[in-house]
């Protein structure tokens, strides 16, 4: 399916490099290559220091000051990673949007909900204040929100998350984007509250593509077509979730899915991976992995592994992978 | 199982992988802050070394010696309606200024330190009524209140240092009960009460050392109101005994001459303005030197 | 109950009521709830925000004020005992909070942080301090070099094992965990509960943890106590409750449990957030978005009815079940019925 669709976004060789106090530079994220095919839910699963949000905002060209990022990126074919800011102010909001983790990111405590859909509409098309009411009506109703007329006059803190988070979703779909950027979007929200924006986002899918990024491997299965998972600033792993989910072929996948619980009696689940992930400053030589591997060979300390592509589309970077 | 972490952690903030770096705002700040230090230390040079190495007589009087100009051999900084000399006057009045602003400070960070932990602790009527009580303090106003205290103590250091003291505690008790409040809220202090350790120790181990900042900021603004409020209760009359200097009694003395010997009023008013920036550049310069570090911790 | 069920026992609470006061209007946010833990037990006590949950904790730790119910811990009646006499209890008592970020305090080292209980009660004196806190260090698998850090310099997964090495020193008999492990990352999860079973094996601690993951508490848990609302709704055998669970909210919740299987197993979507606190519906709490409900829900609320080792709060329970969803890709979606 996904192989036949014309490409969404496209990046390769991403790298984010920060520097630190003492001046020395490290890189947060390395080489990370991308493909997003139109219509596709894209997962990027990781553990905290893994660099995936990192990844998800210099698609979106926001890192903080203090980093910079290298490679390129293309949004259907248009090349943002040359592109001016100015240009790229554009772009963000209309044609490639995000959804964080908590919802109430960057929103003013002290603006209504209408008051920050409506600039979020008149930014990017021209409305009379009535024309923007109405489209922001609309796109409330479109997330299911009952009654949103008066959801439009509540203030951010006065609604519950589940609720904020559709607000912000339906904000990320105002300018129908190509492709929407979700980042831990129901990490703060309840189990039966997830399932609901899981199922919405879903439903999106089909007029945007979406990159979900995501801890939880059981969000993955549910809501992604494809996953990639990244450990310490690398994709190591890179297939159709049922694949990669089923078969794994990198270790460190194996082991996420070995270490979380199962409902099923007949999986052992909770098996911990020894050690933890490297600090970025504190990368050892060859695989990043390695020194927590049960499958590490002498190679995999020296050098960091290739990329072996299958003829399937599955790729992972491995010297010993599962098979 | 190894369970250790390789190499030695970074040290994490909570914003994430941003590290807390130096940007050019806040070394302008440690700049403020190695000024006012600078500057506080010269003053207090000189305020202690003039006299040793120069004879001042504040007080002497000398009426053929009237409204000398500045660089008169003898005055370098003239003389005053009594030809008393400016610049004796202004190290023994800065010295009486920052004397009463000293221990005004120090009384009034003790009462307002204990009163507004205690308050936070504690809980209950206590806390009702210390919190009522600076509620009224602060919405009186300061110049009258200590205007009919000293009206009642009479001239001199030990009144003025009360009345500042006793005028001003609430504006600092009430920091101090803001703080300790918050950080009574912390789960670390919950953690502590959970594991059956006493309130007053756990006050002590986890409220008190996280006051060190906010007070040492306090101490440094509070400082220069009470320099500020010395000279102006001097000023007006209430104070400074007729025989002791004070920067306030200078400019009140000098304001009849305003025209005609500005220096009489230009000079105390510039060692006032001195102390105050001195003082201002150095809480500002521990405060922002500290939240670079507090974020650290928050 | 005979006297060898009741010495069984560690924890036990009955009819516990807390209400908390917004304004005027009160919120009731536990209502009659009773559990109890035995010695060597691990019971996990599952629900989402709102449920009352963290609530319960707090008042079986006596943090929280009760407005109804007692608590009883090794047989004594600790509900309304002051704080000086609850201090041998908390010696006994122990609990771990949820956010590892904050339970510690970031101004001290972590050997003065794991000391302070135990200078507090003057367990061991100060010379022996840093030898015991490097002990305890290491039964939860950190280094002793970890004793000179800073909670800053330390990871989530570190952390916790701190917090947990300080509620270790005093030897509990029983751990109260508040999401012991859902701020950490999956495999810091995983370290972290094997931590707490090899612990509760060498000690025989009893545990009760808090948790929202219904996977997890599987996997950890030998009961189960499930809440809404307030109430408790379900409670029974760990494997039992969630291989079939008998109140419709259980069944969803464990349709909404993800898990990297979750493409092949039925999704049961409620609609709408769950109603506030503030505002309990009639009846059964419940009844509003569950898929089964029917005229009678609205109007009375379910009594618990046990049977065996298994209790439930529903008048249909065991209706709702989940089916197995044979090939259908990850992204669909079905109804439960």
């Amino acid at each position: 399916m996904s192989g036949q669709a014309p490409v969404a976004l496209r990046a390769e060789g991403l790298t984010v490099v920060t520097r630190r106090s003492d001046g020395r530079e490290v890189a947060l994220v390395r080489e990370v290559n991308l493909v997003l095919h139109q219509g596709e839910a894209l997962g990027l699963v990781g553990e905290s220091g893994s660099g995936k949000s990192l990844t998800a905002l210099s698609l979106m060209r926001v890192l903080p000051e203090s980093m910079r990022q290298q490679g390129t990126i293309e949004l259907g074919g248009l090349s943002l990673s040359a592109l001016p800011e100015e240009r790229m102010r554009q772009i963000r909001g209309a044609q490639m949007s995000m959804v964080f983790q908590d919802p109430l990111t960057g929103l003013n405590p002290v603006r209504t909900v209408g008051s920050v859909m409506r600039e979020a509409l008149r930014r990017h098309r021209r409305m009379t204040r009535r024309q923007a009411h109405e489209a922001s009506v609309a796109a409330l109703r479109s997330v299911g929100i009952p009654s949103p007329q008066e959801r439009l006059r509540a203030y951010p803190h006065q609604l519950s998350g589940g609720l904020m988070q559709r607000v912000m979703i339906a904000m990320a779909l105002l300018h129908q984007p190509a492709v929407i950027i979700c980042d831990e979007p129901t990490t703060a929200l309840d189990a039966t509250i997830q399932a609901q924006i899981l199922d919405l986002l879903q439903l999106r899918v089909a007029s945007a593509s979406l990159i979900l990024i995501t801890h939880d491997l059981g969000v993955a299965a549910q809501a992604c077509d494809r996953i990639l998972v990244m450990y310490s600033g690398v994709i190591v792993e890179n297939g159709r979730t049922s694949e990669v989910l089923d078969n794994p072929r990198h270790p460190y996948t194996a082991g996420l899915l070995a270490a979380a619980p199962t409902l099923d009696p007949s999986r052992p689940g909770m098996i911990p991976i020894p050690g933890s992930q490297p600090a970025p400053l504190s990368r050892p030589p060859g695989c990043a992995f390695a020194p927590r591997c049960a499958r590490a060979q002498a190679r995999c300390h020296r050098e960091e592994p290739d990329v072996t592509t299958e003829p399937s589309g599955r790729s992972y970077a491995c010297w010993n992978p599962h098979d | 199982m190894s369970t250790q972490a390789p190499a030695a952690a970074r040290p994490r903030r909570q914003g994430g992988i941003l590290a807390g770096r130096s940007t050019r705002l806040t070394r302008g700040y440690s700049g403020a802050l190695r000024l006012g230090v600078a500057l506080a230390v010269i003053l207090v040079v000189l305020d202690v070394g003039l006299p040793l190495v120069m004879h001042l007589n504040p007080g002497a009087v000398n009426l053929f010696d009237r409204f000398r100009s500045l660089n008169t051999p003898g005055h370098p900084l003239g003389t005053d309606d009594l030809g008393r000399d400016v610049l004796a006057r202004v190290v023994y009045g800065f010295r009486w200024s920052v004397g009463v602003a000293a221990t005004a400070t120090t009384v009034l960070i003790l009462i307002g330190g204990l009163a507004g932990v205690i308050a936070a602790a504690v809980g209950g009527i206590v806390q009702q009524v210390v919190v009522r009580a600076i509620d009224l303090s602060i919405s009186l106003p300061y110049l009258v209140i200590a205007v009919v205290i000293l009206a009642v103590l009479g001239h001199g250091f030990v009144p003025l240092c009360l009345t500042l003291g006793v005028v001003s505690w609430p504006i600092f008790a009430r920091v101090i009960y803001t703080e300790s409040r918050s950080l009574l809220q912390r789960d670390y202090v919950l953690a502590a009460r959970l594991a059956g350790v006493r309130p007053y120790k756990s006050v002590l181990t986890h409220v008190i050392p996280g006051l060190k900042t906010v007070t040492m900021v306090m101490t440094a603004f509070l400082f220069a109101d009470m320099i500020v409020a010395e000279s102006a209760l001097s000023f007006l009359g209430l104070g400074a005994t007729l025989g002791s200097p004070s920067l306030g009694t200078m400019l009140s003395d000098g304001r009849t001459y305003m025209v005609t010997a500005p220096t009489l009023t230009v000079i105390p008013g510039a060692a006032i303005v001195l102390a105050v920036i001195t003082a201002n550049l150095i809480g500002d310069g521990i405060a922002h030197g500290a939240s670079s570090d507090e974020g650290q911790f928050e | 109950m005979t006297e060898s069920a009741a010495a069984q026992e560690i924890l036990r609470a009955e009819n516990l009521r807390a209400v908390f006061r917004l304004g005027s209007r009160p919120l009731v946010a536990v209502d009659d709830v009773s559990l109890v833990v035995r010695r060597g037990e691990t019971v996990a006590l599952v629900g989402e925000s709102g449920s009352g949950k963290s609530t319960v904790a707090r008042a079986l730790t006596r943090v929280q004020p009760l407005a109804g119910g007692h608590v009883y811990f090794e047989g004594t009646d600790i509900t309304a005992l002051s704080e000086r006499a609850l201090r041998p209890v908390r010696r006994r008592l122990q609990m771990v909070l949820q956010n590892p970020y904050a339970s510690l305090d970031p101004r001290l080292t972590v050997q003065r942080i794991v000391a302070e209980p135990l200078l507090s009660h003057k367990v061991v004196a100060g010379p022996q301090i840093p030898d015991t806190v490097r002990m305890l260090l290491d039964e939860v698998g950190l280094g002793p070099e970890v004793a000179r850090r800073r909670p800053a310099n330390l990871s989530g997964g570190q952390r916790q094992r701190v917090a947990i090495a300080r509620a270790l020193g005093l030897r509990p008999s029983m751990l109260i965990a508040d999401e012991p492990v859902s701020a950490l990352d999956v495999s810091v999860q995983a370290q972290v509960v094997r931590l707490l079973a090899r612990i509760q094996e060498l000690e025989g601690l009893s545990y009760l943890i808090i948790a929202h993951d219904l996977a997890l508490v599987r996997q950890i848990a030998d009961r189960i106590v499930t809440m809404y609302l307030g109430r408790v709704i379900e409670e029974g055998p760990a494997a039992e409750v969630v291989s079939e669970p008998l109140h419709p909210y259980t069944t969803a919740l464990l349709s909404a449990t993800l898990t990297s299987a979750s493409g092949r197993r039925e999704r049961i979507v409620l609609s709408g957030d769950p109603p506030s606190a503030l505002a309990i519906p009639a009846g059964c709490a419940f009844h509003p978005r569950c898929p089964i409900a029917r005229p009678r829900c609205a109007a009375e609320r379910p009594p618990t009815e046990s049977a065996g080792d298994r209790s439930v709060a529903c008048f249909y329970p065991g209706e709702l079940q989940l089916r197995p969803r044979m090939g259908s890709p990850p992204s669909s979606t079905a109804q439960g019925g």
